[in-house]
């Protein structure tokens, strides 16, 4: 197995607390793949499982039929007496108990190296993703050197911490702005994104930028405003000129605001229906008149 | 006859290795020609006509047309005269080895097994069909998903053991007369004989090879007769098991959760594979 993959794979599960072993799929006739060793990880607090394992472009075609059957019956082979010790730990993080529960439990998550053209790869990952049997599925289609990087990132320095990293990642606008104006080149974002999108265990925390609501931007923008108001109403149906009371107010648009408010909501839940001129007489006033 | 035709071959052009494949083509086209001429002769004789003339006028097998058959250039994988011969020369033999298999007093095997052998011969053998019905018996596979031609008659449909092990068993207990040798009508039921043999010593395999059949009759565009509701195979157990693949339940704890398959209106029939044992005894009731 590729070292920064295990790398990589070791460091985000020691940081998220997940248990986990480390088997490589054997005794079996029909598969041959590059790396065979697969990554079972249980998530303890949810009891669902996670089989992960690094996979050729090349090897894609083999997921649906051959490699999906292998790992179904490999999975129950460790669950047997003969099997059972076929799973190993893997270093630095807590090992798994397989439970029976695996069967109906399983997502597979695959991760592979983008190498040339992927336009023909989207239909053949949107195959393995939607095919309905044996495990739930992800493919991961990380840029090139993406798993490289992380991994050096971790042997150089003891105090990196990957869930960090791929949050702080996520959260860059800069780079984000960078992903999307060129979605299709390799970037640690467009990994970054990879790993938040296919990896159930993995969540983002979005950091919660107050965004101004449609109220504050009201309240703002009444504070704001001080200058006094003058009110025209036209009191008959057929807009006669002449007809209309022009009323100086000489109050401000916060005084007004908070009438009108008042005035709206009293209506509504005597249920009788609007009337400017009852408004006015009440917006002349002070305040609100019962 | 061998011996012969390896140093015709080797004689008529030097250059070329002949390999025993080759002459196992070569040979299995000889056959056929004899095969032919035989079958010319009863037809003469039970015309009566060889026996009133004279010996000059009977029918002959000449050399010269042994000759033509070796210096016919054979070996060509895009031609389907040569994969007809390779499917003829496989059958030939898995059928020989499973009479040899049968002991003199298994009379019924072999009467089953002949008469089955000339319903074959008389439907396809004769026609050069051959490779059509042994292609029936495997529907789940097709030259498209095998990386060659050669690969998809020698190992797949054509394959000696396959034949022998799943096919001709069945054929051979079946006590039944029927003018077809693939599909069986029974009480409104067919079965659908085939060369597949899910029988693997360790359990765990034999159930991925069930598993990976339940998926290459789902997932491939399959010719199989719309009548079909069993396909007889050869599995490790007497038993018939359901076509059906479970799906992956994605919230399996969900209360009241149905999984009752409901009629559907685009819900496809239902195939059920059987043992070829338990597929004679229905048949043979």
């Amino acid at each position: 197995m590729n070292k920064d993959f295990l790398n990589t794979i070791t460091k985000l599960l020691g940081e998220l607390g997940l248990s986990a072993g480390i088997f490589n799929l054997v005794d079996d006739d029909t598969i041959t793949l590059e790396t065979q060793d697969f990554i079972l990880v249980r998530n303890n607090k949810v009891g669902d499982y996670f089989l992960l394992a690094e996979i050729q472009i090349s090897e894609l075609n083999l997921v649906n039929r051959d490699l999906q059957i292998s790992l179904m019956s490999y999975l129950n082979h460790l669950t047997t007496d003969a099997g059972v010790n076929d799973l190993r730990p893997l270093n630095g993080v807590p090992f798994l108990a397989l439970d029976n529960s695996f069967e109906k439990n399983t997502t597979l998550l695959l991760f592979t190296n983008k190498i040339g053209d992927i336009t023909n790869l989207l239909t053949q990952i949107t195959e393995i993703e939607e095919n309905e049997y044996f495990f739930k599925k992800q493919v991961l289609l990380l840029p090139t050197k993406f798993l490289d990087n992380l991994g050096n990132k971790i042997s150089s320095s003891t105090d990196f911490e990957i869930t960090r990293y791929l949050q702080d990642c996520m959260n860059d606008t800069k780079k984000f702005k960078q992903f999307m104006s060129k979605t299709n080149e390799d970037s640690d974002y467009a990994g970054c994104a990879q790993f938040f999108e296919k990896l159930p265990f993995l969540h983002l925390n979005v950091e919660s930028s107050e965004s101004n609501s449609l109220q504050n931007m009201i309240d703002n923008e009444i504070a704001k405003n001080t200058i006094k108001y003058s009110i025209t109403i036209n009191t008959d149906t057929d807009e006669e000129e002449g007809n209309s009371k022009f009323t100086i107010l000489d109050k401000n648009l916060e005084e007004i605001y908070v009438v009108a408010m008042k005035y709206a909501s009293k209506m509504e839940e005597s249920d009788t229906d609007l009337d400017a001129e009852a408004l006015l007489t009440n917006l002349k006033g002070n305040g609100f008149n019962e | 006859m061998i011996c012969l035709a390896e140093s015709i071959l080797q004689h008529q052009n030097p250059t070329p290795v002949i390999t025993p494949e080759i002459l196992t083509i070569y040979v299995a086209s000889i056959k056929d020609r004899i095969d032919k001429y035989v079958e010319q002769r009863h037809e003469d004789l039970r015309k009566d006509e060889t026996i009133r003339l004279s010996e000059i006028v009977k029918r002959k097998l000449t050399f010269t047309e042994i000759l033509t058959c070796l210096r016919t250039e054979l070996i060509d994988e895009s031609n389907d005269v040569y994969w007809e011969l390779i499917c003829r020369e496989n059958f030939e033999n898995a059928f020989q080895k499973q009479i040899d298999f049968l002991d003199e007093e298994n009379l019924v095997e072999r009467r089953n097994l002949y008469r089955q052998y000339k319903t074959t011969y008389d439907k396809y053998i004769k026609q050069g069909k051959l490779s059509f019905l042994l292609k029936a018996l495997k529907p789940h596979i097709s030259v498209c998903d095998k990386p060659s031609k050669s690969n998809y008659y020698h190992q797949y449909i054509a394959d000696e053991n396959d034949i022998s092990i799943a096919y001709l068993s069945f054929l051979e207990n079946l006590n039944i007369e029927h003018d077809d040798c693939f599909l069986f009508p029974k009480n409104g039921k067919h079965f659908h004989a085939s060369t597949i043999s899910v029988n693997r010593s360790n359990p765990r395999h034999a159930k991925n090879a069930i598993d990976t059949l339940k998926i290459d009759f789902k997932d491939r565009f399959i010719y199989l007769n719309k009548d079909t509701d069993f396909i007889v195979i050869d599995s490790p157990s007497n038993t018939e098991f359901s076509g059906r693949l479970e799906k992956f339940v994605e919230v399996p704890n969900v209360l009241d959760y149905e999984v009752a398959d409901k009629e559907h209106i685009t819900s496809t029939k239902d195939l059920t594979f059987v043992h070829y044992e338990l597929a004679q005894e229905k048949l043979n009731e």
